[in-house]
């Protein structure tokens, strides 16, 4: 065709992307949103350079002393710390920051060659990679320092160890975002990922646990992690520097290559997805959707099997979103783990802490109070802030609906006053079953503390949810968090319910009265009641001057 | 059949900072009329349509629906339109019917009839092939039709749609339309936006075109044809003009086309 000159190299091709970067980079400062983030980076890029050039100092003094001392074994520590800052950082920098897709330039005519390069050097300029970079280079230079005569084989290896982290990296986020694509894995990794959110939970006591045991269990946890570590590429490098140095070039080259065949494996995996992108997959919903769903009958469930619940007490429309809620709870497996967690997790820390004797300075009587603050606050602070985190367009629905905005948020806070009653009757059932019955008096304060800090925060988390809505997703990591006043308030808001829970029933205790407690929680209640009731009252008119943030916020498109 | 105009605005204004959207906007959509609402990208439909649902506060001016000031009885006249709004108003992680129990909830409906309607919407736009699908796996067409059925399941005397064939299939479209002449055919009054002239063309009896904010024509396609007929005279008078002819000629759509973009060959 006339005018068509010949397709740009890759080197053309990637200083184009490189210019659009700075292009998107430089409108972005265009308003004054852009411009603060723009700052809030800059800053975090300068405590980033003190966490990179600490590091590197830390990497280089470490592996200089390391091998001046003999203590070749170690280096293996290092490389690992390295592997697992190159590796970790971009997943959880993913959950904070909203990711450039450069898949999204594949409609241009693109080599498969700049596609590839381009995967790569993004994933170079990654700052864990940065980082990870320069602490490698910090390695290689108290290598060199400390045996000069390992400057070139310190090089070969950590060069092939570098390169194998940069392919493993990419790989990793190719294929993460292959499943994350679909909702139900990406669900799945979501309930997983929750999960070892609350697995960190049990860190300390497992810790303190080991620290009772030491003389046993860490050998027998050694003799099994260490065969891994070794087998595995940081094990491989750190070994590979360690054989080395002892001069057995052989052996440390035999290691060097088991890391060259790791390097290559990961190269090829990720060159397999990168062509499948390439070549235009479509990984959106809709295509999945576009598959014929398995059919279990020709028509409708009958009308009766398709009705709404007939829930007792409540008018059509708030029945009508508790049911959409309890129905959105358990569609959703992170947001069900959240709800149904507590309790179990209750159990687990009871029986933990218990073996440690933790709770011997605690009354067994405060136990129950204490395990109700924690499902509070678990269950609370993730559901009632931000109440239309998860509404998407529906939001379109509830203004558009014949319904005061009051009812709304009076289902959703059923919902989850209903789930905080089934949690705490599990919670005394199980702090019953593990220590002791709680005494009616502490039962009843408890509940009585309960009703007062659940008042307060929904009264306080309608009027945030409809001012400072925030859209989040189900399972997905690279979005935005809670509103920053949001957040603010919610923290400062339990801090204060819960403190304040916490002094009077330790006043009242201290009396030997805590039943003195019930009418000063009731009386907070009351109070909370009337706010609550003035809240309410105020979420119609709120609601209509805020229509237009709530469906701007919440029904964008990603 | 009430003599109370559907929809009446008076001078109704929508700025977004130094831009009007929509410039004293004088409107009348007589009840039982299949109303197509014109205009070029970015002219202010969606805007429109939104602050006569609800959805946005007008800057200034005022609407009246059947006759009820909108912001004083914004629940009275909800209750008696159905909305198909640009991002649908959907619920993902609902199934169809439970979404259409949901509206008829919502809407004030008992359970049973509710269920009832249900029923027959599903079937009616033929999604009930899948029961156990979520909507967030619905495809585009499919979600559109949803989002139709949920904006009817309540019997609305007023049904407002924000492009509703965009994206839908030639199928899908024909559902849509099949239900929007039956609404019509009992009495209801239809305020569609659209940028697929044909449809309008086939579909309505009315039209009124915005342009920059500002109305710019309104009447039946009869009326609009004639005036511009009557403007023209003989030279558009060799056969009949077109919806796309007569709001390119209201718009200012032509252009000179013959020198630009040569290179395209």
């Amino acid at each position: 065709m006339a005018g068509i000159s010949q397709i740009p190299g890759v080197r053309q091709q990637v200083g184009f992307i490189a210019r659009l970067r700075w292009l998107l980079f430089k409108n972005s400062l265009r308003n004054i949103k852009g411009r603060l983030e723009a700052v809030s980076a800059g800053i975090l890029w300068l405590m980033m350079s003190g966490l990179v050039f600490g590091g590197g100092i830390f990497m280089g003094i470490a592996t200089y002393f390391l091998v001046a001392s003999g203590r070749w074994s170690w280096l293996a520590g290092l490389t690992w710390i390295v592997f697992l800052f190159w590796q970790v950082y971009p997943i959880f920098a993913a959950s904070v920051n909203v990711q450039f897709d450069f898949a999204n330039l594949l409609r241009f005519p693109l080599r498969f060659s700049s596609f590839f390069a381009l995967s790569l050097i993004y994933g170079l300029f990654d700052p864990g990679a940065v980082a990870s970079l320069v602490w490698l280079f910090s390695m290689w230079i108290g290598l060199s320092i400390a045996r000069p005569a390992m400057l070139g084989w310190g090089l070969i290896v950590l060069l092939i160890f570098a390169a194998m982290n940069l392919f493993f990296g990419r790989m990793l986020l190719a294929w993460l975002e292959k499943w994350l694509a679909r909702r139900r894995t990406r669900e799945i990794l979501g309930f997983i990922f929750i999960l070892i959110i609350i697995s960190f939970q049990l860190i300390g006591p497992t810790l303190r646990h080991f620290e009772h045991h030491h003389s046993q269990l860490p050998n027998g946890w050694l003799s099994i992690l260490l065969p891994v570590a070794h087998a595995l590429p940081p094990g491989l490098a750190g070994r590979s520097l360690q054989f080395g140095l002892g001069g057995n070039f052989l052996y440390a080259s035999y290691l060097l290559l088991f890391l060259l065949l790791y390097a290559a494996m990961f190269l090829w995996l990720l060159r397999v997805r990168l062509s499948a992108q390439f070549r235009g997959e479509n990984l959106s919903e809709t295509s999945a959707a576009a598959a014929p769903a398995p059919v279990r009958s020709r028509g409708v469930p009958s009308a009766a099997a398709a009705a709404s619940w007939k829930i007792p007490g409540l008018s059509h429309s708030i029945g009508a979103v508790f049911e959409k809620e309890i129905r959105y709870a358990f569609r959703s497996g992170p947001m069900l783990l959240t709800l149904i967690m507590p309790a179990p997790l209750v159990v687990l820390l009871g029986f933990t802490f218990r073996q440690q004797g933790a709770f011997r300075h605690l009354p067994l009587q405060m136990v129950f109070p204490v395990a109700i603050a924690y499902v509070f606050l678990i269950i609370q602070i993730n559901s009632v802030f931000n109440s239309f985190a998860y509404e998407g367009t529906g939001i379109q629905f509830m203004l558009l609906a014949p319904v005061r905005f009051r009812d709304v948020l009076l289902g959703k806070n059923l919902f989850v006053a209903f789930v905080t009653i089934v949690e705490t009757l599990l919670v005394w059932i199980v702090v019953a079953w593990m220590f002791a019955r709680p005494s009616v008096e502490i039962s009843v304060a408890t509940v009585a503390a309960l009703l007062y800090a659940s008042l307060a925060n929904f009264a306080i988390g309608n009027i945030l949810s409809v001012c400072y809505p925030r859209r989040l997703e189900f399972g997905v990591f690279r979005q935005k968090k809670q509103a920053g006043v949001t957040m603010i308030v919610a923290l400062v808001a339990q801090a204060v319910l819960v403190g304040l829970g916490g002094i009077v029933l330790a006043l009242t205790r201290s009396f030997h009265r805590p039943i003195l407690s019930v009418p000063i929680f009731l009386a907070f209640a009351i109070i909370a009641a009337i706010g609550y009731r003035v809240s309410l009252g105020r979420l119609d008119s709120l609601a209509l001057s805020h229509r237009e943030a709530l469906t701007a916020e919440l029904c964008r498109a990603e | 059949m009430s003599t109370e105009p559907a929809i009446v605005t008076e001078a109704l204004t929508r700025r977004f900072g130094d831009l009007v959207a929509v410039d004293q906007v004088n409107l009348r959509v007589d009840a039982g009329q299949f109303f197509g609402f014109l205009g070029p990208n970015g002219a202010g439909k969606s805007t429109m349509i939104k602050m006569l649902t609800g959805l946005l506060a007008p800057s200034s001016g005022s609407a009246r629906i059947l006759g009820l000031d909108l912001t004083r009885h914004s629940v009275e006249v909800k209750a008696s339109i159905g909305v198909v709004p640009e991002g649908l108003a959907l619920f993902g992680r609902l199934t169809g019917a439970e979404y259409l129990n949901f509206a008829g909830r919502m809407y004030g409906l008992d359970r049973e009839t509710a269920a009832q309607r249900t029923k027959e919407l599903l079937e009616f736009m033929q999604l009930a092939d899948r029961p156990k699908s979520l909507i967030t796996d619905y495809s585009h067409g499919m979600q559109k039709k949803l989002a139709m059925a949920a904006a009817v399941i309540h019997g609305p005397k007023i049904l407002f749609l924000d492009e509703p064939f965009e994206g839908v299939d030639a199928i899908a479209a024909g559902t849509l339309k099949s239900m929007l002449q039956r609404m019509i055919a009992r009495g209801a009054t239809i305020f569609l936006t659209s940028h697929v002239l044909e449809i309008v063309e086939r579909l309505c009896s009315h039209v009124a075109i915005i342009s920059k904010g500002k109305l710019v024509a309104q009447g039946s396609l009869e009326e609009l044809r004639a005036g511009i007929e009557a403007r023209q005279g003989a030279a558009a008078s060799d056969g009949k003009l077109t919806l796309e002819q007569i709001f390119l000629d209201i718009v200012g759509g032509s252009r000179e086309t013959e020198r630009e973009l040569t290179w395209l060959g």
